[in-house]
């Protein structure tokens, strides 16, 4: 989606609306995937779609539709739907109008070789994995998958804003007869990602954790690896809500401007940092942690400093109401790293188990955030600063502010595909309550 | 059956849910949970998770309620795969009782 097209159907909206304020997001993206299991290609997709939302309000009542008809009339069939159940709907009291034009930071996320790379050129990256999984007598199954588009805001006062971004990512799970290893490449320019690389790395976890052990549930220390951690803080990133925390809704309330975690821990958002650039502005659609405005800018913000929750997401209400900075919601996330790689990490440990990944995360109690999930595709012994052999997988009940309150050592961080565009490291946690095993 | 249950837990609602990819160990929760004593809910509990494994859970019900109280249930974005691919789908229940089932807190 250029950027003349995306402008042009925003101003088409924009100009049929009638209602006292109109929001317009233009979503669009060409997606293509290709699956794989038992080294050859299951599926390819290839899909192009864009979604036009509208919100209209009408005072303090709004109402929202959303198309992906692109015609005059389709245009307008959308703001009118959006207009008629503005005027049935109840006033929404922490609703604010539109915004006039902010200042964003050029957010460079757009390759166009993403955009132009073939089912060709996965097959090809593909095969050569498959080979080597072959050649081995292991099982390669994953996906590699590309995506290019385009985000655009306008509202009744004359905003506009555009972000182009491309996103690859290679996934592998390489299995043997009783064990699995998994491994990523990603990034938004295609040609950077690699996916024999991810493959190699997968195999030799996957050998690695053959003829898996089973040890008892209890308290371990852990090397948690990047995707590990970035699952936990993603799902803790849900009960930020200020609101809800002031309100004694979430498992925050009362923590801001206390020491929550160990000094080790920051956790901030740059929507340009170059390494895992997120959107400088967040569609109103976005709004599944808090209320937010169609084109507010992201701004950076520092959540978690050396261990102290600097602030929570605030939505433009409720930061108004308490006179505190807008924060809205990161649209990326950076967990500070150190400098000690996976292996020091390992090497640093007399007795612990290092996690490849977790599996399934949710809450169990939001009120005390206690999550529960598996790990999956690499879990093992570490004796004495080694990786001795394969574990069976285990269920885990634990709390990411436990965890992060847990934390001994940090390593380097690097991209994960968990979530949010992110910069995770792998964590050292002592006491990491692990619950019951399973049978793999 | 709960008046032919001496000791145990009635649990309503899906709460908090996590199975492992073999669809082996399992963790689940509910939306409000009662003691049953000799044959009578007593009161109510909170904070209840189960957890077992798969084959060994269907293995210890004992008791499955009629058709009068079978209803279907269902959700509309069941998430698969990864990149995930999302479909509707439909899973009738009646209430069913199981034995010895390890019950945890769920509040850390």
């Amino acid at each position: 989606m250029k950027k003349d097209d995306a402008q042009a159907i925003i101003a088409k909206a924009l100009a049929l609306a009638k209602a006292e304020h109109c929001e317009v997001t233009l979503t669009g993206a060409a997606n293509a995937s290709t699956r794989f299991s038992n080294n050859a290609i299951t599926q390819n997709i290839a899909k192009t779609d864009a979604t036009l939302t509208v919100l209209s309000a009408y005072g303090q009542t709004k109402g929202k539709a959303a198309t992906n008809d692109f015609s005059d009339a389709g245009i307008a069939s959308c703001v009118r739907r959006a207009e008629e159940i503005a005027k049935h709907s109840a006033p929404d009291t922490e609703y604010l109008p539109p915004i006039p034009q902010p200042a964003y930071l050029d957010v460079k996320a757009h390759f166009p070789a993403t955009g132009a790379f073939t089912p060709d050129d996965r097959a090809k990256a593909i095969r050569e994995s498959c080979r080597l999984c072959e050649k081995a007598g292991m099982n390669l199954a994953g996906s590699f998958a590309t995506e290019s588009g385009a985000w655009a805001v306008g509202n009744s006062k004359g905003l506009f804003g555009y972000w182009p971004y491309s996103d690859a990512r290679y996934l592998s799970t390489v299995l043997t007869g009783d064990s699995s290893g998994w491994a990523e490449s990603l990034s938004n320019d295609v040609t950077q990602v690699n996916p024999l690389a991810a493959t190699g790395i997968a195999k030799q976890k996957a050998e690695a954790a053959r003829n898996p052990v089973e040890v008892k549930p209890g308290k371990y220390t852990v090397i948690l690896e990047p995707a590990a951690a970035a699952e936990m803080i993603l799902f803790m990133l849900f009960s930020m809500d200020a609101k809800a925390a002031h309100e004694g809704r979430n498992g925050f309330a009362g923590k801001e401007n206390t020491q929550i975690t160990s000094p080790l821990i920051t956790l901030r958002n740059q929507p340009d940092h170059p390494c895992c650039p997120g959107p400088p502005f967040l569609a109103g659609d976005w709004d599944w942690i808090i209320p937010l405005t169609c084109g507010m800018p992201v701004p950076e913000t520092m959540w978690i400093e050396r261990g102290v929750l600097k602030t929570l997401m605030y939505s433009r209400f409720w930061a108004q109401k308490t006179g505190h900075a807008y924060t809205g919601m990161p649209s990326n996330l950076i967990l500070l790293g150190g400098d000690a790689s996976l292996e020091e990490l390992v090497a640093s440990v007399d007795s612990g188990l290092l996690v490849t990944r977790f599996w399934y995360i949710r809450y169990v109690d939001p009120m005390t955030m206690l999550f529960t999930g598996m790990t999956r595709d690499g879990l093992f012994q570490i004796e004495k600063g080694k990786v001795t052999h394969g574990v069976k997988n285990m269920r885990f009940n634990e709390s990411p502010l436990a965890m992060l309150k847990n934390t001994v050592k940090v390593g380097k961080a690097v991209r994960t595909g968990i979530g949010l565009p992110n910069l995770t490291p792998p964590l050292l946690v002592k006491d990491f309550t692990f619950t019951s095993g399973t049978s793999f | 059956m709960i008046a032919d249950t001496k000791d145990g837990i009635m649990i309503e609602g899906r709460g908090s849910f996590s199975i492992d990819q073999m669809r082996c160990n399992f963790q689940f929760g509910g939306n409000a949970f009662w003691e049953v004593k000799d044959g009578k809910i007593t009161q109510m509990l909170k904070n209840v998770t189960y957890q077992s494994m798969t084959t060994e859970f269907w293995n210890s019900c004992d008791a499955v309620a009629d058709e009068r109280f079978w209803v279907q249930d269902g959700i509309m974005n069941c998430g698969k795969g990864d990149p995930m691919q999302i479909s509707q789908m439909t899973h009738g229940a009646a209430p069913a009782r199981f034995r010895n089932i390890t019950v945890r807190r769920g509040r850390a």
